[in-house]
């Protein structure tokens, strides 16, 4: 991409050429900030429905000016010679009758996948559930259940989250894969929160480099609104290999006797997701531990005394994870997310893990800031 | 000030595809592409740009 951008830029700035981005991604700000970062000028357009129907990226078209495709795969060669000196014939009136009859507010509004139904944030739920009752209804509707999914991982970054919505949205993709395998931008939905075996690549490790440059640069870096979870960050690993003994470590449990005061009053929500490798062999997968202060309550995070939150899960290989307190506030509201991965013993289909997670949390304004526990269990079941 | 897209922007959101599946066939019209811009979140149409060469890039940031 910035390859293109590179050659293309010369062209742009003489008005020879316009370039227009799109991209599928799911948090729109992630692809602004590297848009920010690679310094591109030009206009990027968010279709997180993948209303365009492709399916991977990066695909690069040659539209002329009478709004023809005359290139899907341009050459950076003789883009100049075949197509920006070259001056293409006007098409019939029917073509272009063709290409600029599409969108009225009507016509969208009656589309199945409901996209008009987000047309305010208070109908975010309204949408999901009617992108849901479609999926529902359409089991073999692959469009249907991809579109669902990404609802749903919308409601779970708005303030309208439901506790189940990441790992609805999760079995929706993996739904829509099952059923057509061969969609590599919905497989990236599930690779981005997945287990290290599945991955392509690492999915954001750009991330603090990008701020970092940017920063240097005495610009502000776009701000994220879903912050980057640990399965986002991790490398691929190599496929098929397995944790071995002399690779485990003893981890200590945190209240082994448990006797840290459980939060009975619910202060922080625990929301759990498990993401297996989009393959669909469901051998290993990306358990999510979301933990979400009740914005009703007031209640947030305290970083002034120890990790904001440690968390512990016995599965086969025990975690012990935490999350290092915020150097720049005292306390903050936002949703905090750990992950790791877990790996099916050979004839097991499901694993309950039980866990708790430990944190410093405050109420109101002036409230007392108080370290509580939380206690939980993640199923893992085959798919 | 940046300004993320919109709910709103993505309720205008629309592109025509053909019934092929693949919406960019050579030597056809390219489908009408309706969506909002992450930059600003306004919507924008890929029919704004008629009476100039583009070079559409659907790319990601993963």
């Amino acid at each position: 991409m910035p390859v293109w951008y590179e050659l293309a830029h010369e062209w742009i700035e003489a008005g020879e050429l316009v370039m227009l981005g799109i991209t599928q991604e799911q948090h729109p700000e992630r692809c602004l900030l590297f848009a920010q970062w690679q310094g591109f000028a030009f206009p990027i357009l968010w279709d997180p429905f993948n209303l365009t129907g492709s399916k991977a990226v990066p695909n690069f078209i040659a539209i002329d000016e009478h709004g023809i495709v005359r290139s899907t795969r341009p050459n950076a060669q003789s883009f100049v010679t075949d197509f920006l000196e070259r001056e293409f014939d006007a098409p019939g009136r029917e073509e272009v009758d063709l290409a600029t009859g599409a969108c009225s507010f009507q016509d969208l509004h009656n589309r199945p996948d409901a996209v008009s139904a987000l047309a305010q944030k208070q109908r975010l739920a309204d949408a999901v559930e009617e992108l849901e009752e479609r999926a529902y209804q359409e089991p073999e509707n692959a469009v249907a259940a991809f579109r669902a999914g990404v609802a749903r991982r919308m409601r779970y970054d708005s303030e309208l989250a439901q506790p189940d919505d990441f790992q609805a949205a999760v079995d929706h993709w993996a739904r829509a894969l099952a059923i057509d395998p061969n969609q590599y931008i919905w497989r990236r939905r599930i690779q981005q929160y997945g287990p290290r075996m599945d991955k392509p690549y690492p999915f954001y490790t750009w991330v603090d480099t990008a701020r970092a440059e940017i920063a240097a640069r005495g610009e502000t870096p776009v701000e994220l609104v879903a912050e980057l979870t640990p399965a986002e960050l991790a490398e691929p690993a190599q496929p098929k290999r397995r944790p071995t003994e002399a690779a485990a470590v003893e981890l200590t449990e945190p209240d082994p006797a448990g006797k840290i005061v459980r939060d009975e009053a619910g202060l922080i929500g625990v929301e759990t997701a498990v993401a297996f490798d989009s393959s669909g062999a469901g051998e290993t997968a990306s358990v999510h531990v979301a933990l979400r202060p009740d914005a009703t309550r007031d209640a947030h995070w305290n970083h002034e005394a120890g990790p904001t939150v440690e968390l512990w899960v016995d599965a086969p290989s025990p975690q012990r994870l935490d999350v290092a307190p915020r150097a720049d506030v005292p306390t903050s509201e936002e949703l905090k997310t750990l992950s790791f991965e877990v790996t099916l013993p050979e004839g097991e289909d499901e694993l309950v893990l039980p866990g708790y997670a430990l944190y410093y949390v405050c109420e109101g304004a002036e409230g007392t800031c108080l370290y509580l526990r939380q206690d939980f269990e993640v199923v893992v079941a085959r798919p | 000030m940046r300004t993320l897209p919109t709910l709103a922007a993505l309720a205008l959101s629309t592109v025509s595809v053909s019934a092929q599946g693949s919406p960019w066939q050579v030597g056809q019209p390219a489908p009408h592409v309706h969506l909002p811009d992450i930059a600003t979140g306004e919507a924008v149409q890929l029919s704004d740009f008629r009476g100039t060469k583009v070079l559409l890039a659907e790319f990601a940031s993963w």
